[in-house]
């Protein structure tokens, strides 16, 4: 079964409905239902997201909570991994890469998931060329490599 | 804000807290985020059974 990995742009915008990507990223969620793919996030990386997003104030609890509920409606599988592994491979990603932790956590997270695709909006951190440093790091360590896109480009792919 | 705006500040963020810890102290910062989620849904729950209660 195809592992589709989602990052934090892709479940707030599937969580407002008033978010510029929210009926694409609602579509993306229907066809792969009905493809049969598998969505998955990791459990760290989404609570890591959440609690700072509150305690910082990007997030309001309203939203938090509806992000939560999405999850659950759309049957986006919240996966734990052991932290200590999660970490290591973040802070190997750290030295090679001038990505936020934050990013990391979500590349670690689908690397160590074994997700095939890892879909995000945000284009900025997540692209081919950020795609290939991750995956330079995954291949030395004999992990999965991933393939990086926007949701409509991993539908396209996936076609 | 869009979500890629938010999910950009909030990972900026993150880095800001977790970069140049030590991965114990990452550690306990995870799991208190984890924490975090949990008193959140348990507060949602509550405010949920008192609602349909009233």
């Amino acid at each position: 079964m195809v592992r589709v990995y989602l990052e934090l742009s892709t479940l707030i915008s599937l969580a407002n409905p008033l978010d510029l990507f929210h009926t694409q990223t609602r579509n993306f969620m229907d066809e792969m239902r009905t493809f049969g793919f598998e969505a998955v996030s990791c459990r760290q990386a989404v609570e890591m997201d959440l609690a700072i997003g509150l305690t910082r104030r990007p997030l309001r609890v309203g939203d938090a909570l509806r992000i939560l509920e999405v999850m659950d409606a759309y049957e986006i599988k919240l996966l734990s991994l052991n932290s200590r592994d999660l970490l290591l491979l973040v802070n190997e990603y750290l030295r090679e890469t001038s990505l936020k932790f934050g990013d990391l956590l979500h590349y670690a997270g689908a690397t160590l998931l074994n997700a095939d695709y890892l879909s995000s909006w945000n284009t900025d951190d997540f692209n081919e060329r950020t795609e290939e440093s991750i995956n330079n790091v995954n291949v030395r360590r004999g992990l999965k490599t991933i393939k990086v896109g926007t949701p409509n480009m991993i539908l396209r792919w996936l076609r | 804000m869009s979500s890629v705006d938010i999910a950009k500040q909030i990972h900026e963020d993150i880095d800001q807290i977790m970069r140049g810890l030590s991965v114990e102290d990452q550690e306990i910062v995870l799991r208190e985020a984890q924490n975090i989620v949990k008193s959140l849904r348990r507060i949602e729950q509550i405010a949920s059974k008192a609602k349909t209660q009233a």
